[in-house]
């Protein structure tokens, strides 16, 4: 049994990130059907931001956080501005393929100028260490990791159920039009729709960092498609429903190792995808439900 | 200044792209007027109305609304004349509740005692409403969809209100139900400008009345006068 709830505490903090990542993604997924590989460049680039405030400029960590946050936010909204405004009528597969476009672009462009290696992410002393519960331990970066998604998550839920601005993003995303002649600024709702998402995604790049100790310009590949496979299963558009599903994909992947001979470790990756395949098969809309029309 | 009409089109020419739906279509409606849009299935009805709310390609013509050129003014910014429209085919959101609806309906409401207000407004004209208010829209049947979006459109307090097919696929009870309803919002000082294939609901309620046909205005007139119009009945027994 704590073999069992210590493999859930391992994942604490892995699992926060991908449900962070996967509330952020299901945002813009929902308003306007964008399969968004970009978001994953969103997480790289606030990761690194904050980087180098934090090594090459030597900054206090509060001002790197907002340094990292704010090239989180001007990223994705560029990013919106060229890759998807000027196609956003033409259908999700368009979006699909410019999401693509966006994020091979600059994650090359990042390899390039600062390489593909791993870069050493300062983590606030005060967060090493772990705290023992009976034979249980847990890291006190998990805990903070844990605290930070649940706050963020909490107000992000409430914010697209009990707002104003939450019931403009959830008409628009079944009805633009409609919601257009309600007096609704679509445009607007949208790009504020593109900041909380990439507010979210920056904040999952900082806990990453933390988490890990490091950072590289290709991290942004694999928990792209955890966050995007997370927010399927969660129905897409719903928050709650990511956040859950994050939970699921990262606690599930824990036991596959934990369980499983040493041999399949290597197949981990394939974790989320049978997960992914089985709901898919079993209830095509997800496990909760859907915003979208 | 009272001589202006509430809203008015002049020679309005739009389409979807290059393609050309309406032509030379003007129109008036008066302040606490109801102006009907008569016309069989796709003659260019609902394109008019859209063209209103700027969501066609108009390629001539002027619509003014208070003597204001609203031509290329954004569908939102529209809305925020007062200008409020009913979609047609239940444009309910489907994926929000019965009461979501009707508070996206009053996204431009600034005060939340207004809000209230025409909360329990719409409440009062539909109670039925009020029962489902924690339902989903998608689980509403169609006769309270279409009570839902008139619902919805009133919660803005609209000066001119746009009804596309109000009374279409629904039991003539219900419809006979609309076209009181349609009426006692014209009372408070509503103006309608209602599009409706249903001739008699229509010429009923409203005080004029626009024949179209292949998106031109083929007759038009007082309500009562068209009622009495041989053509009007040829049309839509399909002789012309």
């Amino acid at each position: 049994m704590n073999y069992f709830l210590q493999q859930i505490l391992n994942a604490l903090g892995w699992g926060s990130i991908l449900a962070l990542l996967a509330a952020g993604y299901t945002m813009t997924f929902g308003i306007i059907g964008l399969v968004n590989f970009a978001y994953g460049e969103v997480f790289m680039v606030a990761a690194f931001a904050a980087y180098f405030a934090l090594t090459i400029f030597n900054l206090p960590y509060w001002m790197a956080l907002l340094i990292s946050l704010i090239s989180a936010i001007v990223i994705g909204l560029v990013i919106e501005k060229i890759a998807f405004k000027p196609v956003r009528r033409a259908g999700m597969i368009t979006l699909f393929i410019t999401s693509l476009g966006a994020s091979v672009i600059i994650r090359n462009l990042f390899i390039m100028l600062f390489d593909a290696k791993l870069k050493n992410f300062k983590a606030p002393s005060s967060l090493k260490g772990v705290y023992l519960l009976g034979d249980l331990i847990i890291s006190k970066k998990n805990i903070l990791i844990f605290l930070i998604t649940i706050i963020l998550c909490t107000v992000l839920v409430y914010l697209v159920k009990n707002t104003k601005l939450g019931i403009a993003m959830r008409s628009i995303s079944y009805d633009s039009q409609i919601a257009e002649t309600l007096g609704i600024n679509t445009e607007r709702t949208i790009i504020i729709t593109f900041i909380i998402a990439s507010f979210i995604g920056g904040i999952g790049g900082i806990l990453w960092g933390i988490l890990f100790g490091s950072v590289r310009a290709s991290m942004g590949a694999i928990p792209v498609i955890d966050a995007f496979i997370a927010s399927v299963i969660g129905g897409v558009g719903n928050v709650f429903g990511a956040v859950v599903s994050g939970y699921i994909l990262a606690i599930g992947s824990a036991f596959f190792i934990a369980y499983l001979p040493p041999e399949l470790v290597g197949a981990k990756p394939l974790f989320v995808w049978i997960v992914f395949f089985i709901i898919l098969i079993f209830k095509p809309s997800g496990l909760f439900r859907a915003n979208i029309k | 200044m009272s001589i202006v009409p509430l809203l008015e089109l002049n020679n309005v020419v739009a389409g979807y792209g290059k393609k050309e739906i309406i032509n030379k279509i003007s129109i008036i409606v008066n302040r606490g007027g109801i102006v009907t849009l008569l016309g069989s299935n796709a003659v260019g009805k609902t394109t008019i109305l859209k063209t209103i709310l700027s969501q066609t390609y108009l390629k001539s013509g002027e619509i003014k609304y208070k003597g204001i050129d609203i031509a290329h003014f954004a569908t939102y910014k529209i809305a925020r004349l007062g200008i409020s429209y009913v979609p047609e085919g239940r444009g309910i959101f489907a994926n929000l509740t019965t009461k979501e609806n009707l508070l996206a309906g009053a996204y431009l409401l600034k005060s939340k005692e207004e809000l209230e207000n025409n909360l329990n407004r719409v409440y009062s004209i539909f109670p039925i409403l009020k029962e489902r208010s924690n339902q989903l829209a998608e689980s509403l049947s169609g006769g309270e969809q279409e009570m839902l979006v008139i619902g919805r459109s009133l919660m803005s307090k609209p000066n001119l209100l746009l009804l596309d097919e109000p009374s279409l696929g629904l039991a003539p009870k219900l419809v006979e139900l609309i076209g009181k309803i349609l009426r006692e919002i014209n009372n408070e000082g509503i103006s309608i400008l209602l599009v409706e294939q249903n001739a008699k609901l229509a010429l009923e309620i409203s005080d004029y009345g626009y024949l179209i046909r292949k998106g031109t205005i083929v007759l038009e007139g007082k309500a009562k006068d068209l009622g009495r119009d041989k053509r009007i009945k040829e049309i839509y027994l399909g002789i012309i």
